[in-house]
């Protein structure tokens, strides 16, 4: 019983903490800590706020940017592979282009 | 006691997405890309608190913005001329890109030397790197720029001698050109930010 009790207190606890970094999080002007992003003339407040949306963007759109190139480059290798299999079959043999089954020596 | 027949089916073999000394390099690219945009940020809060007309400091010299165009005009050339000679290289043989991979080989070596010669007259003129922030901004900033500059210059020399010896690495020239090519590119962003 003590411990259900306990476990409730800390999920509440965790809960309205929860709450609490949220609403925190939405009031972002009413939490003005840093000298930089706070004070000075508003040029460099501006200055800051481009900056900072500069630099989060950035990396992302350098990830985005070399995610999609190595996937052009990914599918036009596979295209590659496709279109080449077919002429690399021996013709006259059964296969086709299948993963075979282990070889079974003759008896 | 017979052999067993075997079915072989040829795959060509894997190439991999893309080269690895291009994609090292690409990494790489991606680091300096965002050490150099901290950089600017840097440059661009503490600019723009200061008071208008206080930079740079009266005592303090105004940095050149319109001769460094030449070195500008200079650094852009050679960033065309080396992707004219993987071109030619790709199309006509490595033989083909001799030329212009010389020239832009050249034009890069004249954009550090006038760099360099810049970089004495601000020396003579009182801005230092304790001089000012101007100056300590603009020795950090240009100074690690002018330092990507010059190795990757090596690099494109390296290259140029493979090239000339008859060695020439197509991969190891594409790596090289991703760096010139950064280096080429993010000097007008720097010209434009920090000397005006």
């Amino acid at each position: 019983m003590t411990r259900l009790s306990t476990r409730l207190s800390l999920t509440s606890f965790a809960r309205a903490s929860t709450w609490g970094v949220v609403l925190v999080g939405l009031v972002p002007a009413r939490a003005f800590a840093c000298a930089v992003c706070g004070g000075g003339n508003p040029a460099n407040r501006f200055a800051f706020f481009a900056s900072t949306i500069a630099l989060s963007l950035l990396p992302l759109g350098l990830f985005a940017a070399g995610f999609l190139w190595l996937r052009a480059r990914g599918a036009s290798e596979f295209v590659e592979r496709d279109a080449a299999r077919p002429a690399l079959v021996d013709p006259t043999s059964r296969d086709n282009g299948e993963p075979h089954p282990p070889p079974v020596p003759a008896a | 006691m017979a052999s067993p027949e075997l079915h072989v089916v040829h795959s060509p073999p894997r190439r991999g997405f893309t080269d690895h000394a291009l994609f090292g390099m690409a990494v790489f690219v991606f680091t300096e890309i965002m050490l150099f945009a901290g950089f600017i940020s840097a440059y661009v809060i503490v600019r723009n608190a200061v008071m208008p007309g206080l930079w740079p400091p009266p005592d303090q010299p105004r940095l050149p913005f319109e001769r460094t165009g030449l070195n500008t005009a200079a650094l852009l050339a050679s960033g065309v001329l080396v992707w004219t000679a993987h071109r030619a290289a790709s199309r006509r043989g490595p033989a083909a890109a001799r030329l212009p991979l010389s020239l832009g080989l050249a034009l890069g070596a004249l954009f550090v030397v006038l760099q360099g010669a810049e970089w004495v007259s601000l020396l003579r003129q009182g801005l230092t790197l304790e001089s000012s922030q101007v100056g300590s901004f603009f020795y950090l900033i240009i100074g690690t720029h002018a330092l990507h500059a010059v190795c990757a210059l090596g690099l494109l020399a390296w290259c140029w001698a493979g090239l000339v010896a008859g060695n020439f690495r197509p991969a190891r020239f594409g790596a090289v050109q991703l760096l010139w090519y950064f280096v080429v590119l993010v000097w007008p962003v720097l010209w434009l930010v920090v000397y005006r």
